[in-house]
């Protein structure tokens, strides 16, 4: 039976419960974009697997918690709090994302969060772990 | 969209909830006319703040727009699951009166529930601070900042 857009796209962010940037990056078309809104996009799947593998380095014990889905056509727009530790730190960030797809691929993801809410905490961790 | 009233009652959906929030960077005046859109409870949450009630609520959105300038929005995608609409958007507006080509830009996600008579009764928005807070400087500044922030960890 075909997946829904919405299924692929819950599938998608599980991969990154068990940290599978292989699994999550083979969900993206050839020409797939990752857009973190505040930054250049990402084009290419080979690239989007590359920029996982190097800045989610220091991220573990990943847990995506899905707030809300809705599912539109070839739209899937969530709501969702992923918590990680990032270089052994506990973090939790509300982030949203609005994803398109085409014949179950991955054609543009966009992130949007405030990225200053996650460096905070980190911040506070490592001074935390500094202070003793 | 048509204006609530006791004989037709409220009956937002994706596409009124996406012309509401079009009409934001109207005027202090057209705000005004959406507040019969929002539950007195609605809560509001962004990366600055959590508020609740429609009083404060209020006050910040005229806030936004008598202390901001030329506020122009743009909505793009949109999706709804029963009272759950969420939408994304762009916007950019001029801190200043007085420099009205210093501009703020920023893109962010909306995520908005409606209560049982169809009033907005949550709000939430996603985007980045740092984002508009350096789009208001030339890009030398801003990769020159980005730069310092990458240095320093």
């Amino acid at each position: 039976m075909t997946k829904s857009n919405r299924d692929l796209v819950l599938e998608n962010l599980a991969g990154f419960d068990r940290l599978d940037y292989e699994f999550v990056a083979a969900g993206y078309a050839d020409e797939g974009v990752l857009h973190f809104m505040q930054k250049e996009p990402i084009r290419g799947r080979d690239q989007i697997h590359a920029f996982f593998v190097r800045q989610f380095e220091p991220i573990t014990d990943t847990r995506i918690e899905i707030v809300n889905v809705i599912e539109s056509g070839s739209l899937v727009m969530v709501e969702r709090v992923d918590h990680y530790k990032y270089d052994g730190i506990a973090v939790s960030c509300p982030i949203a994302n609005a994803t398109e797809l085409r014949d179950g691929r991955i054609t543009v993801w966009r992130e949007y969060f405030d990225q200053g809410f996650a460096a905070r905490q980190v911040k506070r961790g490592m001074e935390a772990r500094a202070d003793g | 969209m048509g204006s609530p009233t006791e004989e037709a009652p409220l009956q937002l959906d994706a596409q009124a909830v996406h012309e509401l929030f079009s009409q934001w960077d109207k005027s202090v005046h057209s705000l005004e006319e959406m507040r019969r859109w929002f539950t007195d409870d609605v809560v509001f949450e962004d990366p600055l703040q959590r508020i609740e009630g429609l009083e404060e609520y209020w006050e910040m959105n005229e806030r936004l727009l008598k202390k901001n300038h030329d506020l122009q929005i743009q909505m793009e995608e949109s999706a709804q699951n029963g009272p759950h609409i969420m939408f994304t958007f762009s916007l950019s507006m001029a801190p200043s009166k007085k420099r009205p080509n210093v501009r703020i830009y920023n893109t962010g996600m909306t995520y908005v529930r409606l209560n049982a008579e169809g009033k907005i009764e949550y709000h939430r928005d996603y985007w980045d601070f740092n984002t508009m807070f350096l789009s208001a400087f030339p890009e030398g500044v801003r990769k020159a900042y980005k730069t310092m922030v990458k240095k320093l960890g």
